[in-house]
């Protein structure tokens, strides 16, 4: 039997342990601890390896769902969890003041896995604040050359994060049904 | 002996599976001919009270499925006419046993499991033949939308065909609210019909588009009086609050407005109670989507071409607007690649109401660029993947998730 994985990946605090259990069969694996250093001054807990979850699909078979670690210094398994997977799933939280800042980082540092993967964007927090709009993340990531949907997400929301997932499908394959043409 | 006696109404043991590839449209259309009064009426419960297949009555005209009773009084002559005049399957009730091209027979009396499988069974085929047609059509055409097709074949991410939306799992109503129930072979004439199209300029969705640009403008909130209750626009053009209610405003989006009885106020904040407004507020990009689609129906804006490649510069934020059928495939596609609306309908096989829907939606929100030829913008990535798999994600995706 086949494995599947889509990775959840992000900034600090975007919603990527919220949005896999939003989504996943079981009660996540999480491996959060008390945050240190930095981190501290945004959130009480992060993840400090990765989150996993996983959906089970009929038949069987199963997308395992990775969440990475979201401070920079985990940066180096985003290349690992991305290889062989369906795609990426990158959450922003639209309330940080330097969410721009971050996507940008985030296209820079990754840019050979988005080259290589699919990709959407969950912007999250638009309740909390919503100074950036969703066409500023598309133009920056116009700029950047990667076409990718962007979408308004509530972590917490199953139907926000299944439907930004389906995004993610259908950018894979638009779900073409011919064959050929005479 | 003409009376039909129904036995037993436990409806199939096996839940019968919704294929939404093939689903045009949300219900079965059955007509009963034929029928003395009491077997009507007795059929009539039946049908319209089943689950799956969700049935509606209707004349022999716009049927799917044509139920006739054999013995009954007006039987022989009609059964004549539908015979010979008639590509829907027909369902015979009757004593003794009746043969014949596109005739299935049940015997009497009826075992409602049996009638409503045979009903669903039959509409299935029906459409899945409507659905080739469909695609013939298109494609027989034109030679133009031939050779887009067999371009944008060449640019097609996997290799398999197996298609993802059959998996796409439970219809609801929403196809038939924003997408209209034109009957599907208008869509198919060789000349789009005039009254497939309709003007943005003279509907809701235009006069609120212009408020809302005014009140950007201006930076002050605007009213529009005259709809019955006030639609007032604030936030700089970003939040709309009005008491019209949703089933209101599908009604005055219906139809064309008369602007001669609007009248546009510009009000000042200090005189009104933005908090308050601000509670029942809904988001202006959100309205103007769905005032579009209630103005749409299934048809396109004015002008637009259906040979033209199109594209969307964006997704539009579907999370928080209106969902009908096909909305995130087409979205996905029109991303991906400049192509016309003909094209699209011939590779995803789905409906033009889908499609001009979307389209009629999009270019409201400033969402669509027209381009001179067919382009690929998005490369197929490198990663593996198959389109059963694809789609089984999106059965559990949907399995799990209410559709709004
Ligand atoms: N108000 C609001 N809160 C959200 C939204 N999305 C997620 N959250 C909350 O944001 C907080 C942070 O989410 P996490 O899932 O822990 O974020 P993370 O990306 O896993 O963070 P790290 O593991 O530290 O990198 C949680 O309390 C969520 O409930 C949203 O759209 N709006
Ligand atoms: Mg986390």
């Amino acid at each position: 039997m086949r494995h599947h994985k889509i990775l959840f990946s992000g900034p600090v605090g975007a919603g990527k342990t919220t949005a896999i259990a939003s989504i996943s069969d079981h009660a996540p694996v999480l491996t959060e601890a008390k945050a240190r250093d930095s981190t501290r001054l945004i959130k009480e807990r992060t993840t400090v390896a990765m989150d996993y979850g996983v959906m089970e699909l009929e038949g069987g078979e199963k997308v395992h769902l990775y969440g990475t670690p979201g401070q920079p210094r985990f940066d180096f398994m985003w290349d690992i969890l991305a290889e062989g997977g369906l795609g990426i799933v990158l959450l922003i939280d639209n309330s940080a003041a330097d969410a721009m800042h971050r996507l940008d980082r985030f296209l820079r540092v990754f840019d050979e896995v988005i080259e290589r993967t699919s990709l959407v964007v969950g912007v999250t927090k638009m309740d909390v604040s919503a100074t950036l709009t969703l066409a500023d993340y598309v133009d920056r990531l116009d700029a950047a050359g990667v076409r990718a949907p962007v979408l308004e997400v509530d972590a917490r929301e199953r139907r926000d994060v299944a439907l930004l997932v389906e995004a993610l499908l259908y950018s894979i394959d638009p779900g073409l049904d011919v064959d050929d043409v005479a | 002996m003409t009376t039909i006696q129904v036995e037993s109404t436990a409806v199939a043991e096996e839940p019968l599976q919704a294929d939404n590839k093939t689903m045009v449209r949300a219900s079965v259309k059955v007509a009963l001919v034929g029928l003395e009064a009491r077997s009507r009426r007795i059929l009539t419960r039946l049908i319209a009270s089943a689950e799956a297949p969700d049935c509606e009555i209707v004349d022999h005209e716009s049927a799917d499925v044509i139920v006739v009773d054999r013995d009954g009084e007006l039987a022989e002559r009609e059964l004549l006419a539908l015979y010979q005049h008639s590509s829907v399957p027909v369902i015979v009730l009757s004593e003794a046993p009746v043969q014949g091209e596109n005739i299935t027979w049940i015997i009497k009396p009826v075992q409602a499991n049996i009638l409503l499988q045979s009903i669903w069974k039959l509409a299935q085929q029906r459409r899945r033949q409507t659905l080739q047609q469909r695609r013939e059509t298109i494609l027989a055409g034109s030679r133009r939308v031939r050779r887009e097709v067999k371009y944008q074949l060449q640019h097609r991410p996997t290799a398999q065909t197996a298609s993802i939306a059959a998996k796409a799992g439970k219809l609801d109503d929403s196809g038939v609210l924003y997408c209209g129930s034109v009957d599907e072979s208008r869509y198919l004439l060789p000349r789009l019909p005039d009254d497939l199209f309709y003007d943005p300029q003279v509907h809701l969705q235009s006069v609120i588009q212009a408020v809302i640009n005014e009140a950007q403008r201006r930076e002050r909130v605007v009213a529009i009086r005259g709809l019955g209750r006030d639609i007032v626009i604030f936030d700089q053009g970003k939040l709309l609050a009005t008491d019209l209610s949703d089933y209101q405003l599908r009604r005055i989006a219906a139809s064309p407005v008369d602007r001669k009885v609007l009248a546009f106020l510009l009000l000042r904040e200090s005189s009104i109670d933005i908090a308050a407004l601000r509670q029942r507020a809904q988001r202006t990009d959100a309205v103007l989507w769905k005032v579009a689609l209630w103005s749409s129906q299934g048809r396109l804006p004015a002008g637009a071409d259906l040979d033209k490649p199109i594209s969307i510069m964006a997704w539009p934020n579907l999370t928080r607007l209106a969902l009908f059928p096909h909305a995130v495939q087409l979205a996905a596609l029109w991303h991906r690649q400049a192509i016309s609306m003909r094209a699209t309908a011939a590779l995803l096989n789905i409906s033009y109401r889908y499609i001009f829907s979307f389209y009629a939606a999009c270019l409201q929100l400033g969402l669509i660029r027209q381009h001179a030829r067919p382009i690929v913008f998005q490369p197929p990535k490198s990663q593996q993947t198959d389109q059963g798999l694809l789609g089984k994600v999106l059965g559990y995706l949907r399995g799990k998730v209410e559709r709004r």
